[in-house]
């Protein structure tokens, strides 16, 4: 998951903490080496490299394509996980390095949901098109490993913690809520918003204050609109929010990054718990 | 875009093909507030009434900041340590609210007393990368015989494994002592008579050095040293001595004859020291019990033990008792005495210092009682606290005394 992963097991029989870690520890590595797209001989490696021959996917594939179709939807456009290839052309490294528009405008002729053809469990994209579940993959496996868990003992609470995407089934012992620090942006590691106490939940953080371009002391975020193949402009820095599933949550902060300067109201309209760093 | 909130929750189910989650989530407490009442009662002799509040607010992710106030009322009447009167002692009166002597038994040895005292503290805790805490302290407290001003810092450092905490600390005390009418007696003047001098001050230094190890999961010990001066004016403004003359010199058991009662007089400085262990251990039915042991010793010759035991037991529904025992036992000061007697230091003669303060005496204290809690809903608690303390004298005019304390308290957490 390229980030440090936590599972805290609320249980004072240390045989099934250790066996519930383990359970955790091979659900995340298997979500992992199925759909990352840095790994081969996995799913998402052989439907990127198909062309436009027509792959069928197993049903826990489909099940996240059919996810991506409607988060595609409810965004209006602006959550698509076949943007990756605008990578090509976009390195947020901090320099000031800025794409020209042709190069852009090449690129995002391969970017767009509604160009690849889903029919369940079919799919077939179109030529240099490429689909990445980056966005969804770490949620997805918070809530898989949290629900796994649970269905293993379901006496016992647990709290998943993948790279600050979490998710609590339940209170600790005595029903003590778990404490959560939101990690502030600007000085990770050493400062945080504030704590919530999480007796049930999840939480999810979008945003990355290290990733950007500058040019002309404009800073460009590392959120591109896919259906522009530009940087979001003002995008807040970092988006957190509590919901109910760590995938809900996860998904309602990348919208909110996508809404560029109007992340706070689509946020208030959302109705729920959230924190952004501007 | 309007709300999605709700379809992608669905879509989310589908796909994770369980139930709709809601949320139990509450914002961490940003502050705290905790109101406490205090009764302590001697058996015929002192009552304090107090009212504790604490307000604690997180400033900052890292600072913390903490108010006390503290009010109290006293009444009622202690042993001065003078004998003259004490065949007759046989009731105490009301409170004079003078800050004098009882004047209706026509005794010396109580000293019936009224004052209020009130006391703000303000204390301010910074945690740097969770790994180290400073904090800084002051606090005033105000009576009418009685000013005090001091400040305090703290220091504490984990290790990196955060399996070792050390601490070290230093506090200071500027004191302000005097009779409620004012000035503090001549030393071993006659009582009644002799020069009134100013108020007595006092300068009191404290250090402590600690190191907290973690065991294992659930055992934790702790070892504390502290060493602290006071200087300056130590006697006790209310206090006195009697001179005494055996009635027969042959037989110390035939009683005595009170002869004058004068005003104590005290060392100006006294060094203390004290080691301080503690353990506690949580057992596997979440009960934990807390042991800990000090041993004290002083330059007046004071060396006191301290064992205390507390075992908090956990029922469900976030309700805990805890029953609390705590033995004490301590030496006399060097320079205590029963009484001057007459044929040790003639009919006028005095040692260098000389106290018949009952609290220099050679005791044994012993607490049993305990504490009753409930949580209510994580941001609530409640708690009682009942002890019964008696101490018991070896060589005092009153040589036993019962105290009762009675504390209830409730503390309130906000987001």
């Amino acid at each position: 998951m390229a980030s440090p992963c936590e599972c805290l097991i609320a249980c004072e029989d240390e045989t099934l903490a250790r066996e519930l870690a383990a359970l955790a520890e091979s659900e995340a590595s298997r979500i992992e080496q199925k759909f990352s797209r840095y790994r081969q001989n996995n799913i998402v490696h052989r439907i990127n490299h198909a062309g436009t021959e027509t792959i069928r996917v197993d049903n826990e594939t489909a099940d996240l394509l059919d996810f991506s179709a409607q988060c595609y939807q409810l965004s209006e456009g602006l959550f698509d996980i076949t943007s990756g290839v605008l990578r090509e052309v976009w390195q947020f490294d901090g320099s000031d390095h800025i794409p020209s528009a042709a190069a852009v405008n090449k690129v995002l002729k391969r970017v767009g949901w509604s160009k690849l053809q889903w029919d369940r469990p079919l799919l077939t994209l179109q030529p240099g098109m490429q689909i990445d579940l980056g966005g969804i993959g770490k949620e997805y496996a918070v809530d898989q490993v949290a629900k796994l868990l649970k269905q293993r003992a379901s006496q016992v609470n647990v709290l998943v913690n993948f790279g600050g995407d979490l998710v609590a089934t339940g209170p600790r012992l005595n029903a003590v809520p778990w404490t959560v620090g939101l990690d502030d942006p600007a000085r990770t590691g050493e400062k945080t918003l504030g704590g919530v106490a999480l007796s049930r939940g999840a939480f999810a953080t979008s945003g990355d204050a290290r990733r950007f371009l500058l040019k002309d002391s404009v800073r460009y975020s590392h959120i591109l609109n896919p259906k522009t193949g530009w940087p979001v402009e003002r995008a807040p820095r970092s988006v957190s929010v509590l919901s109910g599933t760590c995938i809900e949550a996860g998904m309602l902060a990348t919208f909110a990054l996508l809404q560029g300067k109007q992340a706070r109201y689509f946020l208030e309209e959302q109705e729920v718990r959230f924190w952004m760093v501007e | 875009m309007k709300s999605v909130k709700k379809k992608l929750a669905f879509a989310a189910c589908s796909l994770l093909s369980h139930n709709p989650q809601s949320v139990l989530a509450s914002e961490a407490e940003d502050w705290a507030v905790d109101g406490s009442f205090l009764h302590y009662e001697e058996e015929q002799r002192i009552t304090v009434n107090k009212l504790i509040g604490t307000l604690i607010t997180n400033i900052s992710e890292a600072d913390r900041v903490k108010v006390d106030l503290v009010f109290d009322t006293m009444s009622g009447s202690t042993p001065s340590g003078a004998l003259e009167g004490a065949g007759s002692f046989t009731t105490i009166t009301t409170p004079s609210g003078a800050g004098g002597f009882s004047a209706s038994t026509g005794s010396t040895a109580v000293a019936d007393f009224s004052d209020t005292r009130l006391g703000v503290g303000v204390d301010w805790e910074h945690t740097k990368k969770r790994l180290y805490r400073i904090n800084y302290g002051s606090s005033i407290s105000v009576e009418k015989d009685y000013t005090s001003f001091g400040i305090n810092s703290n220091y504490a450092q984990d290790t990196s494994s955060r399996i070792v905490t050390y601490s070290a600390g230093v506090a200071m005390a500027f004191d302000d002592v005097r009779r409620s009418t004012g000035g503090t007696p001549e030393p071993f003047a006659l009582y009644g008579a002799g020069e009134t001098l100013e108020n007595g001050t006092r300068v009191t230094l404290d250090t402590i050095f600690g190191v907290t190890r973690v065991f294992n999961r659930r055992t934790l010990g702790q070892v504390n040293f502290s060493t602290g001066l006071n200087e300056g004016y130590l006697t006790d403004p209310y206090k006195l001595i009697s001179r005494t003359q055996l009635l027969d010199a042959n037989d110390p058991s035939a009683g005595f004859d009170e002869k004058d009662t004068y005003y104590e007089s005290r060392p100006s400085s006294r060094q203390r020291s004290s080691v301080y262990t503690a353990i506690a251990h949580k057992t596997r039915h979440d009960n934990v019990l807390h042991m800990s042991y000090r041993y004290y010793w002083d330059d007046w010759d004071i060396v006191s033990n301290t064992l205390d035991f507390r075992l908090k037991i956990s029922y469900e529904n976030n309700f805990f008792i805890e029953p609390h025992l705590r033995l004490y036992q301590q030496t006399a000061a060097n320079f205590y005495y029963f009484s001057l007697e007459q044929e040790v230091f003639g009919p006028t003669g005095f040692p260098e210092f000389g106290s018949a303060d009952y609290r220099l005496d050679q005791f044994s204290g012993t607490t049993v009682g305990f504490n009753i809690s409930k949580k209510f809903s994580g941001t609530g608690k409640l708690r009682m606290r009942v002890e019964q303390i008696r101490w018991e004298y070896e060589n005092s005019l009153f040589d036993v005394n019962n105290a009762l304390v009675f504390q209830l308290s409730y503390k309130k957490l906000f987001e």
